[in-house]
């Protein structure tokens, strides 16, 4: 029987890799930033559970730092895909082409 | 236990030292404010600020003149590992700040940076400065990774900041998603090995064996340099780099391509020095396969590629290759001093090269195309001989052409990399130094030795003054020296990393002894033992 912070350990892996999958897979902007919110909150929580298991506080105190880093890049994401919907109507990655060598 | 939490606390908080230590970190965020503040009282928001721009240049070059007054101090930890004050944090501090400036100028003395160079451009441009400095001065994991984002961050509004040009909003995109992305991976990758480690601090990893027998380390450390590979450019995580190098402003380009790779190949080198003091074979094939990959799709895409700026992108792609050598020799031997000079060396002449190239392209790029394709060069030897005579210098060294810059640190890093028996890697860069040589004498062809055509472009006279040569002049003067002399001064770097004094951080246990009795648990009792030990010999 898992203890529960191994159990959060191993629930941040399956969250960091449905994040991944999120930012890779997904075709709409808007989604692929919520993929990188989910990567960052996997990893918060493997940093809380990793502080819990190895009896230390630092992993705590990066926690907050990670909060207050996601909150800065969510507010700059935001930022630019409303610049490109105000440019394009359109916030499919696909519309994304501009740039190919 | 209250004991225990002031001995730690005088080690936490910042003395008068660290002020002193980390002047050209808070120099640069207080002039980047003013920057900004005095944008407050501008008439026309549009308009270039030559006063912001002002305050900043001042601020800079306090900030490149700090670290040479106080080169002499010896190497202390300040605010726990948060802030090493070393010789390899002074000597990044004055290359970044001198960069920062040479970025600044060279927008200023351009028609289209100056249309760029609004207050707020030239206070993030000094908040990214700044944590480029946070981060090549950290020895932890949570102060890099802050430095690493106050950057980023910066960055992705730079790459942006050309509102109305939908090709930068694209490019800033791209570079978001996959820069938070990486910046998330490296953060996993944190989370792996502190639970193994159960310290963030890099000096506390010296036990750290890299073996599938501790996959969580194993899997952390690879995390972590993956992200970081992915900062610098290195094949398989290059993908936007040509991109965002294509659609930034030149001089723009140019600080990303430099700077930043500067900075990030300092931490690597840090982490691989200090943390995974054990040789690692895993990371040695880690940096053995980025590495061969990088060198080979840097220089064999460059070919195909019509956009100047494109090329350089891949020239760069196959640069961050050439430092993974110095990675690989690394990994493979962590007191590598040859190591440790051919990074140092090689990083800091890639810089001054690439900053000179962008620099020459965004003069020629006013009053042309933003972005500029190889034919549009050609007849440049005639129409403007210093322009095509300064970019043929910078290429050259590029290239690693003896009389320029990029020989010496080539040579070094062969060198240390054939001397920890990397000898295939060694082999393959210059296999591959010789296909980038084509893309890089494809341009000088068009330069020098192709007749004016009439899509060829010339400098514009509203930008050639004789301020401008003088600063490109500089760079090439820079350049040539650095290349004439070697890179000896690499050797006269102090390579000492500063390191905190013995104590361990403290624990939840610790913190609440009414949960675990401290006088039971053999742990508690080892760690109080230690910061005693610590609070009675005098700090540093």
């Amino acid at each position: 029987m898992l203890s529960m912070p191994e159990l959060g350990l191993y629930f941040s892996f399956l969250l960091f890799l449905v994040g991944l999958f999120t930012v890779m897979f997904r075709k709409n902007i808007l989604f692929m930033m919520l993929g990188v919110e989910i990567l960052l909150n996997a990893a918060n929580l493997a940093f809380v559970s990793a502080s819990k298991i190895t009896g230390t506080i630092d992993g705590q105190v990066v926690m907050f730092f990670v909060m207050a880093v996601a909150a800065c890049e969510a507010a700059i994401g935001l930022a630019m895909i409303i610049s490109l919907y105000r440019a394009k109507a359109s916030v499919e990655a696909d519309d994304l082409k501009l740039l190919r060598g | 236990m209250e004991q225990l939490v002031q001995a730690r606390l005088q080690e936490i908080l910042p003395s008068a030292g660290f002020y002193l230590q980390a002047s050209p970190i808070l120099l640069l965020l207080v002039g980047a404010l003013a920057a900004l503040l005095l944008g407050v009282f501008r008439a026309d928001p549009e308009k270039p600020n030559f006063t912001s721009l002002g305050v900043a240049v001042v601020s800079l070059v306090a900030a490149a003149a700090m670290p040479l007054v106080l080169r002499g101090a010896a190497p202390a930890a300040h605010l726990g590992s948060g802030f090493l004050a070393d010789g390899l944090s002074r000597f990044s501090f004055v290359v970044i700040a001198l960069g920062t400036l040479f970025t600044l100028f060279s927008a200023a003395l351009t028609e289209k940076g100056r249309q760029l160079l609004r207050p707020e451009l030239v206070c993030l441009l000094m908040f990214s400065s700044a944590g480029l400095m946070v981060m090549t001065s950290s020895g932890e994991f949570l102060t890099f990774f802050t430095g690493l984002e106050i950057t980023s961050v910066s960055l992705y509004v730079l790459v942006g900041y050309q509102r109305q040009d939908v090709k930068a909003l694209e490019a800033a995109l791209k570079y978001f998603l996959l820069g938070a992305t990486a910046a998330a991976i490296i953060l996993m990758g944190m989370a792996l090995v502190y639970l193994h480690v159960g310290s963030l601090r890099w000096s506390d990893m010296g036990t750290l064996r890299l073996s599938p027998d501790a996959p969580f380390a194993l899997m952390g450390m690879f995390l972590v340099l993956c992200g970081l590979a992915f900062k610098l450019a290195i094949a398989p995580f290059h993908s936007w780099a040509p991109d965002v190098y294509q659609a930034s402003h030149s001089t723009l380009t140019g600080y990303m391509a430099t700077l930043v790779k500067f900075s990030v190949a300092l931490v690597v080198l840090r982490i691989l020095g200090a943390s995974v003091a054990q040789a690692s074979s895993n990371l040695v094939l880690l940096f053995w396969v980025l590495g061969a990959l990088s060198i080979a799709i840097g220089s064999t895409f460059g070919l195909v590629h019509n956009s100047v700026k494109r090329m350089l992108a891949y020239s760069s792609v196959a640069n961050a290759g050439y430092f993974c050598l110095a990675f690989a020799a690394l990994a493979a031997n962590p007191s590598s001093v040859s190591a440790r000079e051919a990074l140092t060396a090689y990083a800091a002449v890639y810089t001054v090269l690439n900053l000179g190239a962008f620099a020459v392209l965004a003069w020629l790029e006013d009053g042309n195309n933003e972005d500029l394709l190889k034919e549009e060069l050609s007849g440049l030897g005639s129409k403007s001989p210093f322009a095509a005579l300064a970019l043929t210098v910078f290429l050259f060294g590029l290239a690693g052409i003896p009389p320029a810059a990029g020989f010496f640190g080539k040579f070094m890093l062969i060198n240390a990399a054939v001397s920890e028996g990397l000898t295939g890697l060694a082999i393959l860069m210059v296999l591959f130094s010789v296909v980038s040589l084509f893309y890089y004498l494809s341009l000088m062809v068009e330069m020098w030795l192709k007749p004016a055509s009439r899509n060829s472009i010339a400098v514009t006279a509203s930008s050639d003054s004789g301020l401008h040569r003088l600063l490109i002049g500089t760079a090439v003067v820079v350049s040539l020296v650095i290349g004439v002399v070697g890179p000896r001064w690499a050797s006269m770097l102090d390579y000492t990393v500063a390191t905190e004094a013995p104590s361990v951080a403290i624990g939840v246990r610790s913190l609440h002894p009414t949960t675990a009795t401290a006088s039971s648990d053999p742990v508690d009792a080892v760690k109080k033992k230690a910061l005693d030990t610590a609070a009675k010999t005098p700090r540093p």
